[in-house]
């Protein structure tokens, strides 16, 4: 058995062993995402063959509560990213900078929403925050009354996004973080940098790579959310989520339903490229 | 009771030469050093005897049988590694014994020389605990103690001791040592400690840049190198070069013997083979430093030139600092392309 | 960093555990709350009646048992065969070596780069062509799609994690390519991978949207259920009791699957 026989062999085990599922992938997800694009733009002929069509496409931009859904997406998911950036990016500091039991308990406490699955989290934060729910009866019990519930409001995806996706922000925020030495920063404090100097000059360089990935993932998880809108948010105008579910099991329209999905791809690539030329980027720097 | 012989055995990853084919031959119950900086391509030789790597040509005869194809599990090699790599999720005896149980043994036999082999070590009574419950050293042991259980005909050692500290590492070696010559087992021990080499084998192989830089005795590696490379590798050494002139040379004011043909060559001084006595007239050489090590000094001095000297003498002999002495060279060895062409001992 | 940990520092972590009480705890402890209250009007700030009546009440449904015993068949079938399917598949990402090999792994992650309910409702739409809306089956490649990222991220990092030097030791002793595998490798990434199972079988369970698009209305999974019940809010508590009954296992199970894993490594395999 030769070096080369051996590595040969291996290469042959190592295909056997992926191609279930690499082809998995293929069949399941990349043909039925070509087959639903090109669906959408090619229609069978009523005398027979196929024809170039955008008709799809022109109804769904011309039809002001499909333009509406897709306004209220855009709208949401940039709002839920800001917050969960400056909700998180405090934590991940602080987590980063601090060790000790009140660390711990906010880690903890922090990371917990992993372990809520979706479904019990919408059900939680109705009772929680919606109208006569718990939040409420505690804050009257102090004196507030001006209580205005975000439940059935546009503002209420938005709460339960943050909800979401608090725990993974957090740590690929803190991942980011633990690359930043101490010595570094202690470095920077000895030559008299200021702490908001260390955070713009230090830390933010160390971090641009986990708040791309950060940024890129959230984008893709919120504009696609189902649960959360359609649990916590008004129906008109609705997000791309629910919509499409609703045009392909209730109005039965698969091709639309496609169309919607094509203009969530598309607007999706942008964080989607983003995300796979960030993670590429980071295996050729580990591999030099 | 076994010998290992290595026949022009080499090495290539693609293009690149991590051993130049080379021939060794290593008696029975030998200890061997193999000495080198970092890819020196004496790691690549110890996996190649062990089967973990396969070389491009050659052979590794054991008792006179080729190995060198042989897979790891089938040859009757043994290995400690750098890492100790014990089996985290097996306790001690587990570890001991795994070999003996995919041999096929009795429980009972199994048991016996699991124990055999932890009496050996010192670690009798450790058999139930898991690895994260032994320190650094007592893993190691556990580690040998997995080896030896096996009854290899030959062991070898991949810097066993390297992640050890000074104390632990002086101490286990000379207990590997003392097991060594107990069993009587042929054994390769990779090192890139020099006071390692020197301290435990019988023969030291000095490797560079995938090659054998020298084959001997400690005694004769340090007192005789071949090489220049083995001269400045191994303990402290004046590495001068000076035109050789009707069989001399000059440094200095010092002269150095040297019977070969005219022309450049390199003269290899330990600081120890020189004296220093008062220079009256300020000539000969500066002492600029001067550390106190205990029993001696190591002194560092300086020809006008800017030719620095170390020299090391006992604690008794004064020596001031700033103060000019002739250096007297009692032994000295002549280097011309890369060997060693004469050498002058002391009368 | 003793540097900053001064008071002002310490105020701040406070400020944060106040706003994650007020976040994340209180809304949690409100399920419990109702899962145990007979009564409760606004605006108690408690129940007013507490008891277990709802439980029975709810342990007594048929359809609860249903959905349940769906649930399982799923989450059962998903997983096993996500391990079955993706273990080889890890091995080889982090031990063999064979051409296209960082290729296929980016073409893994670059699933992660999609809107997963757009790509939901592209597999339905090509379902439909087979037949396999409202079908066991259907759900089963959904959800199945949905582990398979992770059963090979999580898996791989753990056979990385395997001392090289461990399976020589271990080869050195005697042992083959496959009692290596037996004896050295496959204990030694074991936490991680049963971890992972772990991870996947709860995930799947309360995988809703998925089910939701292509098992609708036939198959009826557990959250399908919760949601319907939730909705119609004539009895509160039904979806409280269902939450604790179900979560609380599930909690306990993935506390100590995250203790194996650490957060590092979720991070990790996304990129981060």
């Amino acid at each position: 058995m030769s070096a080369t026989a051996m590595s040969l062999r291996s290469g042959w085990r190592g295909l056997a062993f992926i191609a279930i599922p690499v082809t998995a992938i293929a069949i399941f997800l990349f043909y039925p995402a070509a087959l639903s694009i090109i669906g959408t733009l090619v229609r069978p002929a009523p005398g027979g063959g196929y024809t170039f069509s955008l008709q799809s496409y022109i109804f769904f931009f011309t039809d002001s509560y499909s333009l509406a859904n897709l306004a209220r997406t855009l709208w949401t998911t940039v709002v839920t990213l800001v917050l969960l950036i400056a909700v998180n990016l405090p934590i991940a500091l602080y987590m980063r900078f601090t060790k000790g039991r009140l660390a711990a308990v906010i880690q903890a406490l922090a990371l917990f929403p992993m372990f809520v699955p979706g479904i019990i989290i919408c059900y939680a934060l109705i009772r929680y925050m919606g109208p006569n729910g718990w939040l409420q009866s505690l804050l009257s019990l102090v004196g507030f009354h001006h209580y205005a519930s975000p439940h059935l409001t546009p503002w209420g995806p938005v709460v339960g996004l943050i909800w979401d996706g608090m725990p993974l922000t957090l740590l690929i925020l803190i991942s980011g973080l633990s690359n930043v030495s101490d010595a570094s920063i202690e470095a920077a404090r000895d030559v008299g940098a200021g702490r908001l100097r260390i955070l713009v000059s230090i830390i933010t360089p160390e971090i641009t790579h986990s708040l791309l990935i950060v940024s890129a993932l959230n984008f893709l998880g919120i504009f696609g959310q189902v649960l959360m809108p359609f649990m916590l948010g008004p129906t008109n105008p609705e997000m791309m989520g629910p919509f499409m579910l609703r045009t392909f099991s209730s109005v039965r329209d698969p091709l639309q339903a496609s169309t919607q999905a094509t203009i969530t791809f598309l607007i999706c690539s942008l964080a989607g490229v983003a995300y796979v030329r960030s993670i590429a980027r980071r295996q050729r720097e580990d591999r030099t | 009771m076994s010998t290992l012989e290595l026949e022009n055995l080499g090495k290539k990853f693609g293009a690149v030469v991590a051993l130049e084919p080379l021939s060794l031959r290593i008696s029975d119950g030998e200890l061997i050093c193999l000495l080198g900086p970092s890819g020196s391509g004496k790691s690549t030789l110890l996996r190649i005897i062990g089967g973990f790597e396969m070389p491009t040509g050659g052979k590794v005869l054991i008792d006179g049988a080729d190995v060198a194809r042989t897979p790891p599990e089938k040859r009757p090699t043994a290995m400690v590694f750098q890492s100790h790599a014990l089996w985290s999720h097996m306790t001690v005896e587990g570890n001991i014994g795994f070999g003996l149980k995919l041999r096929g043994l009795k429980k009972a036999e199994i048991a016996a020389k699991v124990d055999a082999a932890l009496r050996l070590v010192g670690l009798a009574d450790y058999g139930k605990r898991h690895p994260a419950q032994l320190s650094g050293g007592q893993r190691q042991r556990v580690a040998i103690a997995r080896c030896l259980v096996l009854e290899p005909k030959i062991l070898l050692m991949d810097e066993p001791f390297a992640s050890l500290d000074q104390h632990l590492r002086d101490r286990l070696r000379e207990e590997v040592r003392q097991i060594q010559k107990k069993l009587g087992i042929t054994t390769v021990f990779v090192t890139h400690g020099q006071d390692e080499a020197l301290s435990i084998a019988d023969r030291i192989v000095v490797m560079s840049m995938g090659r054998i830089e020298q084959v001997g005795t400690p005694a004769e590696i340090y007192t005789y190198p071949q090489t220049p490379f083995v001269a400045g590798f191994i303990g402290d050494m004046n590495m001068l070069k000076a035109v050789v002139t009707s069989g001399a040379a000059r440094v200095g004011d010092v002269q150095l013997d040297a019977p070969v043909p005219d022309g450049e060559a390199l003269f290899a001084v330990r600081p120890e083979d020189v004296t220093l006595t008062p220079s009256l007239n300020g000539e000969g050489v500066r002492v600029r430093r001067i550390v106190n090590y205990g029993p001696v000094l190591k002194i560092e001095a300086e020809m006008p030139d800017g030719t620095l000297w170390k020299v090391q003498t006992l604690k008794d002999v004064p020596v001031t600092e700033g103060a000019c002495y002739h250096p007297i060279v009692s032994r000295h060895i002549v280097f011309r392309e890369d060997r060693a062409v004469h050498r002058v001992d002391p009368v | 960093m003793i540097a900053l940990s001064s008071r002002r520092f310490e105020v701040f972590g406070y400020g944060i555990l106040l706003f994650l009480i007020f976040f994340i705890v209180l809304p949690v402890l409100t399920v419990f709350l109702w899962a145990f209250a007979e009564q409760w009007f606004y605006p108690a700030v408690l129940p007013t009646k507490w008891g277990f009546r709802f439980w029975s009440l709810v342990l007594a449904r048929p359809d609860v048992w249903a959905a349940f015993v769906t649930s399982m068949e799923l989450s059962l079938t998903v997983t096993a065969l996500s391990a079955v399917i993706c273990l080889p598949a890890a091995y080889a990402f982090s031990r063999l070596d064979f051409p296209g090999k960082s290729a296929f792994m980016m073409s893994f992650l670059m699933a992660n780069a999609f809107p997963r309910f757009a790509l939901i409702v592209s597999i339905a739409v090509l379902f439909l062509s087979f037949d396999l809306i409202g079908t066991f089956t259907g759900v089963v490649v959904i959800q199945l799609l949905n582990t398979l990222l992770l059963m090979i991220w999580l898996p791989t990092a753990a056979f990385r994690a395997v001392s090289r030097e461990m399976e020589e030791a271990a080869r050195d002793v005697g042992a083959s390519a496959w009692q290596v595998f037996r004896y050295v490798t496959l204990p030694q990434a074991f936490p991680t991978i049963a971890a992972a199972l772990l991870m996947t079988f709860v995930w799947t369970f309360y995988e809703t949207e998925g089910a939701w698009l292509v098992g609708a209305p036939r198959i009826r999974t557990m959250p399908l259920l919760m949601m319907q019940m939730i909705n119609n809010q004539l009895v509160v508590q039904y979806g409280a009791v269902l939450s604790v009954m179900l979560w609380v296992p599930s909690l306990v199970a993935i506390l100590m699957a995250r203790r194996i894993i650490g957060g590092d490594a979720f991070a990790r395999g996304l990129g981060g």
